[in-house]
């Protein structure tokens, strides 16, 4: 099974350009230290948004802690993100390889409205597109 | 799922700088001795903010996660 991983920097718009930079090189650098998991690149967009597609959603929160610790680890900046983290089935002539953010389908669609439905203080949520695809109620 | 997401957020949340660099090493599977001769900082200050980050309520969540999205392969 798949997943995506939808998201936003949380407290970048008091970056500098400079930092801002930093922190996108962060965001896109997961599809470099995690190769066998994230398929093609992360999809930088809208300034602080992000997507990723997963080819194995069991790696899905490891990567989602781990983004978040490289985010905050920089004394610099310091900022962190909202993650929504979806699995399912994602239809690969759905799958736009050069702008994950364009790709369509329900894997995609149920990740995009996790993290829009994700309700503050909460930076992290999880939902699927399949039913019944995890053991757990 | 995700009022053991939410729980675990919390915890996440409250990284400083210091603990997120070595949670971002312990997450990607290295020893605390490897972050220790990458940052300088010595294994026990290493180990000591392992603690304060939570990593051992952490970890077995991590862990369960992974196994059970293994399962529902």
């Amino acid at each position: 099974m798949q997943a995506v991983l939808t998201g936003d920097v949380v407290g970048s718009s008091g970056l500098s350009p400079e930092d801002h930079r930093k922190v996108v090189h962060i965001v896109k650098s997961a599809a470099d230290v995690f190769p066998d998991a994230v398929v093609g690149s992360v999809d930088v967009y809208s300034g602080d948004s992000w997507q990723m597609l997963l080819s194995d959603c069991s790696m899905s929160l490891r990567i989602a802690l781990y983004l978040r610790a490289s985010l905050k680890r920089e004394k610099a900046f310091s900022v962190d993100s909202r993650v929504s983290i979806a699995w399912g089935e994602a239809d690969m002539k759905q799958v736009n390889m050069e702008r994950i953010s364009e790709s369509t389908g329900d894997l995609f669609t149920v990740s995009g409205r996790g993290l829009k439905t994700l309700k503050k203080p909460s930076l992290m949520g999880f939902s699927s597109s399949e039913k019944n695809c995890f053991p757990w109620p | 799922m995700n009022s053991a997401l939410h729980l675990l957020d919390v915890l996440v949340r409250r990284w400083s700088p210091h603990q997120a660099r070595t949670l971002a090493g312990t997450l990607l599977g290295k020893t605390q001795m490897e972050i220790s001769g990458e940052t300088g900082v010595t294994q026990s200050t290493i180990n000591k903010s392992l603690q304060t980050a939570f990593w051992p309520d952490i970890e077995p969540i991590l862990e369960e996660f992974e196994t059970l999205s293994l399962m529902g392969k």
